[in-house]
């Protein structure tokens, strides 16, 4: 099996040169984008987690290491989401087509969205494959945890709700809240 | 703060292995996917909700204006999607796996072990870059609280079976031991 698979999950890591000059402008594009519910990645519901990093140099550790300076900046973007990755990014196209070529406009040899099959194969050219992938809950999609969370929500305030009462009571109360 | 989205912190760390030990390296990767117990103990750390580690061999060329790129080295990559602050992660991973720490990073130059920690967190804090997106799609939810969630959902399921024409009787003892047993997830 895959080594970028866990479960139903999948890790995908993208390496992208940036275009010499846009550095400052890639940087300050990601910066203002809203987060959390209001972020471009919201619209893509399969994903958990995703991050873009701007990496300008690796560190330089000092000897015996020997100086290697990248000739570019490099454009990492990783993410944490559900079932296989064609259709990830064929979703990135379809639902935040524009918000991805906001992002990698500013990158070398971007095709742009409107050629799902062009973005595919640009994303494939430069993914870097996992060695190892740790997910806490591989086989919980997106959906499952959220709908996980609200029904525990659910059932605590069944359980304050009902508490001390007599077994008609509570067995009307639970008809009433989740009988089906 | 680039790194946090509600509860949830990014961590993206980028180092340069040594190059005698590269296929050390990959061998270290090859182990925790063959002996599970490796990737347990990361279980164990119940603040992580997914990790990962990549070897960047090459660097894909896209033809011009990009120069093709020959680095001198091989890199580990690391992120990490986790909650809680910093110190704590870099803190419980130096304590509770430092041989795991050392089988990971230990090929990588300027490495100084994963104890003590002041030393290891100075590496870290050297090697790691700051998100300039990150997006969590439940960022109030902790790791720990999405496990207890789905563990609350599995046995609600099984007692929403046992519910179905139960008597009054019956369904208030039903509650009251799905209570008891689920009440350390709630």
């Amino acid at each position: 099996m895959s080594n970028d698979v866990a479960g139903q999950s999948y890790a995908l890591t993208v390496l992208t040169p940036v275009l010499a000059g846009h550095e400052i402008a890639l940087r300050a594009h990601l910066r203002k984008l809203p987060t959390a519910g209001d972020s471009p990645l919201a619209r893509v519901p399969r994903t958990h987690f995703a991050r873009w990093v701007i990496v300008p140099q690796p560190a330089y550790q000092g000897p015996p290491m020997r100086p290697d300076p990248w000739k570019s900046q490099y454009l990492f973007f990783t993410s944490c989401f559900d079932g296989d990755l064609p259709s990830y990014l064929d979703d990135l196209c379809r639902l935040i087509g524009p918000d991805v070529d906001a992002v990698w406009q500013h990158c070398v040899g971007y095709p742009g969205s409107s050629d799902p099959a062009a973005f595919a194969r640009y994303i494939s050219h430069n993914r870097i494959p996992t060695e190892v992938y740790f997910a806490a809950y591989p086989d919980a999609t997106v959906e499952d945890v959220r709908a996980s969370l609200a029904l525990k929500d659910r059932i605590v305030r069944f359980a304050l709700a009902t508490r001390g009462m007599g077994d008609s009571d509570l067995h009307r109360a639970w008809q009433e809240e989740f009988g089906r | 703060m680039g790194n946090v989205c509600g509860r949830a912190t990014a961590i993206t760390v980028l180092t340069p292995i040594r190059p005698w030990l590269v296929r050390l390296s990959r061998l270290g990767f090859v182990l925790p996917r063959k002996i599970p117990w490796m990737t347990q103990a990361l279980r164990k750390l119940s603040f992580i909700h997914f990790a990962r580690w990549s070897i960047i061999d090459r660097i894909p060329y896209n033809g011009l204006p990009q120069r093709p790129e020959r680095p001198r080295y091989t890199y580990l990559f690391f992120e990490s999607n986790f909650n809680g602050t910093w110190d704590d992660y870099i803190d419980s991973f130096s304590y509770v796996m430092p041989g795991r720490m050392r089988l990971t990073w230990g090929s990588s130059y300027g490495f100084p072990g994963a104890k003590p920690v002041g030393p290891f967190k100075d590496y870290i804090v050297r090697n790691e870059f700051e998100a300039d997106h990150f997006y969590s799609a439940y960022p109030e939810a902790t790791a720990t609280m999405v496990l207890s969630a789905l563990e609350v959902e599995r046995r609600f399921e099984l007692l929403r079976a046992r519910a179905d024409g139960a008597t009054p009787g019956q369904l208030a003892a039903e509650w009251r031991a799905f209570l008891h047993d689920a009440q350390r997830h709630l």
